[in-house]
């Protein structure tokens, strides 16, 4: 049962102020919404279904995340250093029932994960821990070509075949267990994508950054679709996933959208690019969808140009 | 990936800007009450809402609902700033650009100065971004 207004002492606010609490004691400082976000994860999962902490939560962009909004109120997001983020307790700590053996479970655990990943240098065993439970293998294998472009990320040595040793093997490692069965209508997505990543690669060192962007876009568009599987999150209600899908269009027009602008960047940079399999038709798809496009975006051009004038008149009415 | 940006209703009116935005290969966040904006103006010249919405998905813009998250943060910067009463509309749609790395783009940069250095021009956004 989805609890949207939960008690003070429900076990969900436990775990939370708990994974919160136990972090700063031991380290002096918050815990990191990755760190926050794995260690719940495992707590729910190991937890399961004799113990339900009803935490909702999705496998997204960076593993298992909670979902924000849906999280207890007094658990606080802080970005003052952007893109690391830390997480906050800003209520009374939550009364636990003294001798209610799931509590004290929870928090037992909680210590015991926290104790043991919060010390430096661990944060990877933790992520690693929480992947090799990730309901589809394409997820950690794309996590470990993901890994590779941010170790690479400012050494862009000119090292002749640098692409194909380090980053080729994880990307057919990972395309190998692409789920099409689960996914049908990313199959031509992925299949493209895979097309214009061999495309970069070959071009080594040139391709690199685009190839980089590449993996990020096209990760990000495959993220949209696994949050919505129904193996892939737990406890968000219908109205949460019925926004989530009804964003979905944009979302995979903006990822065909960047596609095909990499794709004609790609077309720009290096002619051993266009000689890889089934680029150079990617090539002129993206040169007719442009100019469409274009030609339709244009077609607003008399009426949008007057829009400052439309808006200048309303702010003077609101004054 | 580029930095993610939230477009306010008057950067529109560019017409250099808007080929520059399908180009952008980043997130492109158009507040609800910006698309509200764009739709009445674009109702009233005889554009469907059908059009209205094929437009911004062709520019690949992903129009962004008034979350609670953002209420909370326009009433901060309403109260800070003691000028909610003439920008109440520049304070809700800041809220959605309130958070680094987004930047907000617009014409009217001196309304939004709670943002600091993340407001940008459409014409430093075509340079910089």
């Amino acid at each position: 049962m989805l609890v949207y207004h939960r008690d003070t002492n429900h076990l969900l606010n436990v775990a939370c102020y708990s994974v919160i609490s136990e972090h700063e004691r031991i380290t002096g400082e918050p815990p990191t919404g990755l760190f926050f976000n794995k260690v719940l994860s495992i707590i729910n999962k190991e937890f399961a279904p004799s113990v339900q902490i009803g935490l909702p939560h999705c496998w997204y962009r960076w593993g298992d995340e909670v979902v924000r909004i849906l999280m207890p109120t007094p658990v606080q997001w802080f970005h003052e250093d952007p893109p690391r983020t830390t997480v906050g307790w800003d209520a009374d700590p939550p009364e636990v029932p003294a001798a209610v053996d799931a509590y004290e479970r929870v928090i037992g655990r909680v210590r015991s994960l926290v104790e043991t990943y919060s010390s430096p240098g661990r944060v990877e065993n933790l992520v690693s821990h929480v992947y090799s439970y990730a309901p589809f293998p394409f997820q950690d294998a794309y996590r470990r070509l993901r890994n590779i472009f941010i170790d690479l990320r400012g050494a862009e040595i000119p090292i002749d075949g640098l692409s194909s040793a380090v980053i080729t093997p994880p990307l057919e490692n990972a395309m190998e267990v692409f789920p099409f069965h689960d996914f049908p209508s990313m199959q031509e997505r992925a299949e493209t994508f895979h097309i214009l990543m061999n495309g970069l690669l070959a071009a080594d060192v040139k391709g690199l950054e685009l190839a980089r962007e590449l993996s990020e876009s096209f990760w990000l568009a495959f993220c949209y679709h696994l949050r919505l599987h129904p193996e892939a999150h737990e406890n968000i209600p219908e109205d949460t996933l019925e926004y989530w899908r009804n964003n979905l269009e944009i979302q995979l027009a903006h990822y065909d959208n960047s596609f095909n602008g990499i794709v004609l960047d790609a077309a720009d940079i290096s002619a051993e690019i266009l000689e890889v399999p089934g680029v150079g038709n990617l090539v002129n798809e993206a040169e007719h969808k442009r100019s469409e496009d274009l030609k339709l975006i244009s077609s607003f051009d008399a009426e949008l140009d007057d829009i400052g004038k439309f808006l200048e008149a309303v702010r003077q009415l609101r004054e | 990936m580029p930095d993610p940006i939230v477009i306010d209703t008057n950067a529109m009116q560019d017409r250099g800007f808007r080929p520059w935005l399908y180009n952008y290969r980043g997130r492109k966040i158009f507040p609800l009450i910006c698309f509200v904006e764009l739709s009445v103006f674009l109702r009233s010249r005889g554009r469907s809402i059908g059009a209205i919405k094929g437009l911004l998905k062709t520019l690949g813009v992903e129009i962004e609902p008034f979350h609670m998250k953002y209420a909370y943060i326009a009433i901060e910067t309403g109260v800070a700033f003691h000028d909610f009463k003439k920008n109440w509309r520049d304070h809700m749609i800041g809220a959605h650009a309130h958070t680094a790395p987004l930047r907000l783009i617009t014409y009217n940069q001196k309304d939004f100065q709670f943002l600091g250095d993340r407001v940008m021009s459409p014409q430093d956004a075509m340079q910089k971004l």
